[in-house]
């Protein structure tokens, strides 16, 4: 009545719950997430697993290189461990936070890198992927292969200018000066295409999830 | 921008792609503006999604367990990392006891230091400890008188004296003025030990100092034989 579901299950794992891990994988991310402020390596071990093929993969598809990509991925949830006692539920979700970082740190590691290491840029996979390999539980892959259809769909539909300035921001986390440049686009073009193909994915994103 | 708000500039803020100075110019107005900083947020969600859109490819085990072991072996500190981060005023008030807490110990552990002399008895609540050395002939031999103040009556504890042969024994002197007075006669373990209650129609504190001999087996009326150890009373 007067504290949430969530609260009173935290409070109870906090206190009794060390070792139980079957309880704690019916904790949300914000649980999970008190959890680790108290160092509780277990709700790591459950975010890790809940978020592994989300994260590793964008991270190779920005890197390119799998040793790097495991090395940025481990490093990203080393953050979270470190930075969990910070964390603010109003800032924002676990799985944007988490993504974030993740991303920041790979273009981060890019820029030092100066290129990816096949030289090719990272492009948006074309169309939609009729087989997604299975990860997780079987709840986790339902969902999970479920919003990847509705993502890759929804971007299939922008048109082609606008996913290729996209992938550049995105994957290559180059600026709208840079992308100008290697399009050879003028520079007011490309801010509009950022700005309304993020503003088109924001409307679809928001209808169909 | 409309109406001051960068509402325009906000796409790209979220994907990290503005210029520096563009960056700068939004970011200082998200400092003073909740619904720009509502607008991103939903925005950042956008840029969440488009994870999703890559290949799904599992990383190896190999990470796992690297980061398990890496988070494990820094969880002793997370306490003090969530007190702090939680309470950043407490990190100086702590630096600041610690400091207090430092100089206390360590004048405390000097004078403590220079109160216990191995060589001066010590008052354990009513026991006093007298610390007997080895003489020349024993430098290894080390004892203890174990005195207790209340009834003056006491114990002798001896360690790596040398067993003697049957015909001798190790004979105890209370000392008062230069006076020896028996305090009892023992022979010692093959390890050269031994506890012997003290014998003595005095107090113990009645005596300035103690010493041990060899004697014929039996004991002496007076030392005839070797000193091999001694200390002071001073109780």
């Amino acid at each position: 009545m007067f504290f949430s579901r969530q609260f009173l299950m935290t409070v109870f794992l906090g206190t009794f719950g060390r070792g139980n891990n079957s309880a704690k994988k019916t904790l949300d991310d914000n649980g999970l997430v008190e959890q680790m402020a108290s160092g509780d390596e277990q709700a790591l071990e459950i975010l890790y697993e809940r978020y592994k093929g989300l994260i590793y993969s964008l991270m190779l598809q920005i890197l390119g290189d799998h040793g790097q990509a495991e090395e940025v991925t481990q490093d990203a949830f080393t953050r979270i461990w470190r930075q969990a006692s910070g964390y603010r539920t109003s800032r924002a979700a676990v799985k944007t936070w988490l993504v974030s970082i993740a991303r920041n740190r790979a273009i981060d590691v890019l820029r030092k890198r100066r290129r990816r290491v096949d030289e090719n840029s990272a492009m948006w996979v074309d169309g939609v992927l009729e087989t997604l390999p299975d990860i997780g539980t079987p709840e986790q892959n339902v969902e999970e292969n479920d919003m990847r259809r509705r993502v890759l769909a929804a971007i299939a539909q922008l048109p082609e200018e606008q996913r290729s300035v996209l992938a550049l921001a995105y994957f290559e986390g180059l600026s709208h000066s840079k992308i100008a440049e290697r399009l050879q686009q003028p520079l007011g073009t490309v801010k509009g295409r950022v700005r309304i193909a993020m503003r088109t994915l924001q409307g679809r994103f928001t209808k169909g999830f | 921008m409309k109406a001051n708000h960068p509402t325009d500039l906000l796409p790209a803020f979220a994907l990290g792609c503005l210029d520096p100075d563009e960056n700068s110019q939004v970011a200082e107005h998200l400092r003073r503006c909740a619904a720009c900083r509502a607008e991103l947020q939903a925005l950042e969600e956008v840029s969440v999604h488009l994870a999703y859109a890559v290949p799904s490819i599992e990383p190896s085990e190999t990470v796992k367990k690297n980061l398990l072991a890496t988070c494990c072996s820094q969880r002793s500190f997370a306490w003090f990392e969530t007190l702090f981060s939680r309470w950043p005023r407490l990190i100086p008030i702590t630096a600041m006891a610690s400091c207090v807490l430092a100089v206390v110990f360590t004048t405390s552990s000097f004078l403590l230091l220079k109160d216990v002399n191995v060589s001066q008895p010590v008052t354990i609540a009513d026991l006093q400890l007298v610390p007997l050395q080895g003489a020349e002939v024993m430098p290894q031999a080390i004892g203890q008188l174990v005195v207790d103040t209340t009834s003056g009556q006491g114990r002798l504890l001896v360690n790596a004296l040398q067993p003697l042969a049957k015909s001798l024994q190790y004979q105890l002197w209370l000392i008062r003025d230069g006076q020896r007075t028996s305090g009892g006669v023992f022979s010692v373990s093959q390890n050269g030990t031994a506890d012997v209650l003290i014998s003595s129609a005095w107090p113990l504190a009645h005596y300035d100092s103690v010493g041990i001999t060899i004697e014929p087996y039996g004991g002496s009326l007076s030392p005839t034989g070797q000193k091999v150890l001694g200390g002071r009373m001073l109780l």
